[in-house]
């Protein structure tokens, strides 16, 4: 092994080839290129860390590693589905009836997607009421609401994928909120290609699942743990910076949120398998069709205007919350990042989050009034 | 600074050919990259002739088979159709896609009215709005009867 990896080495800068991973998370700076990877990597590990890179600064790369999970069933799931109206239904079937562990690696992607979209929505909270987004890690936040964004992305274009009754129908309310924004509106119809949901749609579905959104993904990933390179893990004020620990003590803990979280998603995998359903029928609706959680909260605030409101105004105002959204760091101009500097922020984010817990239950019920 | 390595002066001679060089090199690049982004932009746009071809006339059944009165949902494309019979002679045809939020209604018989199953919307037997959310009427479609079939022309 040693002998491979020196032959290997007189012929390629291997910590160079590696040092492309310290971009995203893996490694707090830079690989010395000058050593071989052996010694950059045990160099690397006894570096210094601050004491605060623990819980719950580990969001991010849990995300990552989710993600990372995610990728790895896409790619076995992508053995067998068919993209096409009249086969996914059939190939998804196949795949977890009669392939060995289709069902496991099914669930594994299922369960994967729900827990890295809550994972990134607790991320962006605890950015909120901790202050993260404070001078200088603006930049994370605007990436971290996009990732957000385009996971929750990825899930949808996900759900429509199996062509089953609840997954077509939840695309068809997802695409009717999506379609009524004003300005986004129009650009989600150009990329997904009409309104109604026929083979090329679902095509364009599956080429922005597997393709387009997790390169996006990947893309934002890599910002977002560069700027963390640059800018630094943020500390709480009431810790002490600077501290004990090294690296490699860091890696250690978060290995072991590692096997917990694939644990985790293991058992539910296991133990709490979403339901195999119906194939779609696009001839009629089933009752209580909703869009995905993450959407309900926007449904159930669009729905709720009075008939007068035209759609597109409902949408813009839905937009314009996007937008403060990510401008969060630009509209608290508070000074410091205590609790009791940020009185207003911490109101705002209380109400924001009451009134979306209460949309939220408010799109759930508007569809089991029957 | 070494003085034989000097950029040239403000002024000098070489300059105004160095920018025309410079602005002509911009502009077609520029050129180039709307260029592509025009190409990407249109090939990208999911084309809509090529479906909409052959959906110009959908055949809905039988016209003697569907007694005075009553309706018939017709399984088409994405947007499927209510075929109903008005008279002796005439049929009707309206979208069977609710305006609100795109559920698919359903006839009820007894009533002789189309019903969403989602929100308890319900339209009348000409797609007028009697109740419920929905604000606009259903889309009328011609229908004629040609050799006891419906023809519908969307």
């Amino acid at each position: 092994m040693r002998s491979v990896i020196g032959w290997l080495e007189q012929r390629f800068n291997l910590t160079e080839m590696f040092s492309f991973l310290t971009n995203f998370g893996l490694f707090p700076a830079d690989l010395d290129t000058r050593l071989p990877l052996r010694d950059a990597i045990r160099e690397s590990l006894e570096r210094p860390m601050p004491s605060y890179a623990r819980w719950p600064r580990v969001l991010g790369i849990l995300a990552l590693l989710l993600f990372a999970f995610l990728g790895i069933t896409g790619v076995m799931l992508a053995f067998y589905y068919q993209p096409t109206p009249s086969q996914a239904y059939e190939s998804v079937t196949i795949l977890v009836r009669d392939v060995t562990f289709g069902w496991f690696v099914h669930q594994v992607h299922r369960w994967g997607a729900q827990l890295l979209l809550l994972i990134l929505l607790a991320r962006l909270w605890r950015f909120y009421f901790q202050g993260v987004y404070k001078a200088p890690r603006e930049a994370l936040w605007v990436v971290a609401v996009l990732m957000f964004l385009v996971a929750a992305q990825s899930d949808l274009t996900g759900r429509l994928l199996g062509w089953s009754a609840g997954g077509y129908w939840t695309s068809v309310r997802a695409m009717e909120l999506l379609y009524a924004l004003p300005l986004l509106g129009p650009v989600f119809a150009f990329l997904v290609g009409g309104s109604s949901i026929d083979s090329l749609v679902l095509l364009r579905f599956y080429f922005l699942h597997v393709v387009v959104l997790p390169g996006l993904l990947i893309g934002l990933f890599f910002i977002n743990f560069s700027g963390v390179r640059r800018v630094g893990l943020s500390a709480d004020p009431r810790e002490r910076r600077g501290g004990s620990g090294v690296y490699q003590r860091y890696l250690f803990n978060l290995l072991i949120l590692a096997v917990l979280i694939l644990g985790g998603l293991v058992t539910l995998a296991t133990l709490a398998p979403n339901p195999f359903e119906k194939p779609a029928d696009p001839y009629s609706t089933p009752p209580g069709a909703r869009p995905p959680w993450y959407l309900l909260a926007s449904y159930g605030f669009m729905e709720s205007f009075p008939a007068f409101v035209p759609r597109s105004a409902r949408g813009f105002i839905v937009e314009l919350i996007l937008a403060a959204c990510l401008l969060v760091p630009w509209i608290d101009r508070s000074a410091g990042r205590a609790l009791r500097e940020r009185r207003v922020a911490i109101a705002a984010g209380i109400v924001v989050l009451l009134a979306w817990a209460f949309f939220t239950w408010q799109g759930y019920r508007m569809e089991s009034l029957r | 600074m070494n003085e034989s390595h000097r950029e040239p002066e403000q002024d000098g001679p070489g300059q105004g050919r160095r920018s025309a060089l410079r602005w002509l090199i911009g502009g077609f690049l520029s050129l180039w990259g709307l260029g592509a982004a025009a190409v990407a932009l249109s090939f990208l746009r999911a084309p809509t002739s090529a479906r909409r071809a052959g959906e110009g006339q959908v055949r809905c059944g039988s016209f003697s088979g569907l007694p005075v009165g009553a309706a018939r949902l017709v399984r088409h494309g994405a947007e499927p159709l209510f075929v109903l019979r008005v008279s002796d002679t005439e049929a009707l045809a309206l979208s069977a896609v609710c305006t609100h939020l795109r559920c698919v209604l359903t006839w009820d018989d007894a009533k002789k009215t189309i019903l969403c199953p989602c929100h308890a919307g319900s339209f009348d037997r000409n797609g007028n709005v009697l109740s419920g959310p929905p604000t606009r009427a259903l889309r009328q479609f011609a229908a004629e009867v040609r050799a006891d079939e419906i023809l519908v022309h969307l």
